[in-house]
C-alpha cells in the first residue's frame, strides 16, 4: 500500500521528513544555546520511530490472517489503519539522566554530531526530492 | 514557529556566552580590587542561565492538544549575582586597606577571585559559543539546500 502511492506518497513523505529535520534542527539549536543553563534537560525529536511504527502496523494488518470480524461499522478492529501521511514529528524531554552536577544533561559532542547528521540527512531528503522531480520532468518531457 | 527559529535560538545562546565572558573579564580585571564603592572588596560575579519557555514542558489531559512542549525559545541571563565565597586573607600590613584591628590586623581581604577558575570559565564560554556558531552556519547551510528545491 505504500508503493501503490507513487511518486505523490513519497514527496509528501521526504516533506514530512523535511519538517521533522527542520523542528530537530530547532530543538538542537536549543539544547547546544543551554548547554551551561542549571537544570536544563536537553529534548529530542522522534519521527523515524513513529514513521516506522505506523508502517509496521500497517504491515501487520496487511499481513494478519485472523483480523476480528467487523460484522457492525461500530466495531473497533483490532489492529486500525494508521494514515502514513499523518505520521508527525514528536519532542520528547529526557529527564531521567543527568551529566553534571547542576542537573544539566546536555553532551555537546553528541549535539554537534547531532546536528551534524541532521545537515546531512536534510541535504540528501532535498537531492531525494530533486531527484524524483527530475524524473518527473522527464517523464513529461517524452513526446516521441 | 518560524523559519528563523533555529537562528533565533542560537542567537540568544552566542549573546548569552558573549555576557558571560564580559562577567569572566570583569571578574579578572577586578582580581585584586579591595575597594568598592558598596564597601569591602569585590565580589566575584557569576552569571546565572535559564531556558526560554513560552510554551509549557507538559502534557495533560486537562490542557488542550493544542498545548505541546515545543522546541525550546533558547535562553537567557536570569541574573548576574555575587559569589558568597569567603575573600581571600593576605598578610600585607603596609597596605592602605589592611584591616587595623581584631584577630585579623594585619591582613588585607583580596577578592574571592580564582584566576583558574575564570580561565576554565572562559575557555568553556568560548568552546558553547563556537557550538552555537557552528549551529547557526549549520542552519545556513541547510537553508542554501532548502533553496534549492526544484532547481532540477
Amino acid at each position: 500500500m505504500f508503493e501503490a502511492g507513487g511518486t505523490n506518497t513519497t514527496n509528501f513523505l521526504l516533506e514530512r521528513a523535511l519538517d521533522a529535520e527542520s523542528v530537530r534542527r530547532k530543538v538542537i539549536s536549543n539544547n547546544v544555546a543551554n548547554v551551561d543553563t542549571p537544570h536544563f534537560k536537553r529534548s529530542e525529536v522522534n519521527f523515524e520511530s513513529e514513521l516506522k511504527r505506523a508502517i509496521d502496523q500497517n504491515r501487520e494488518l496487511a499481513e494478519n490472517d485472523y483480523p476480528g470480524a467487523v460484522t457492525d461499522e461500530k466495531h473497533i478492529p483490532f489492529i486500525q489503519m494508521r494514515d502514513v501521511k499523518g505520521v508527525g514529528s514528536r519532542i520528547n524531554l529526557d529527564y531521567s539522566t543527568s551529566l553534571r552536577n547542576d542537573g544539566n544533561n546536555v553532551d555537546i559532542e553528541k549535539e554537534m554530531v547531532d546536528a551534524a547528521k541532521n545537515l546531512m540527512r536534510y541535504n540528501a531528503f532535498i537531492t531525494s526530492l530533486n531527484q524524483n522531480f527530475k524524473v518527473l520532468k522527464m517523464a513529461m518531457r517524452t513526446n516521441g | 514557529m518560524g523559519m528563523f527559529d533555529s537562528f533565533n535560538i542560537s542567537a540568544t545562546g552566542l549573546s548569552a556566552q558573549t555576557l558571560r565572558r564580559s562577567v569572566i573579564a570583569s571578574n579578572i580585571a577586578n582580581a585584586t580590587t579591595t575597594r568598592t564603592p558598596e564597601g569591602g572588596p569585590y565580589q566575584r560575579k557569576r552569571i546565572i542561565f535559564e531556558p526560554v519557555n513560552i510554551r509549557p514542558n507538559y502534557k495533560s489531559p486537562l490542557v488542550p492538544g493544542r498545548i505541546e512542549s515545543g522546541p525550546g525559545e533558547g535562553v537567557r541571563v536570569l541574573k548576574i549575582e555575587e559569589d558568597k565565597a569567603p575573600f581571600r586573607l593576605v598578610y600585607d600590613p603596609n597596605h592602605p586597606d589592611a584591616i587595623q584591628i581584631g584577630p585579623k590586623k594585619g591582613y588585607v581581604e583580596m577578592p574571592n577571585v580564582q584566576i583558574v577558575t575564570e580561565m576554565t570559565d572562559m575557555i568553556e564560554a568560548t568552546r558553547a559559543y563556537e557550538a552555537n556558531v557552528n549551529m547557526v552556519n549549520n542552519a545556513k547551510a541547510m537553508f542554501n539546500k532548502a533553496l534549492e528545491i526544484g532547481r532540477v
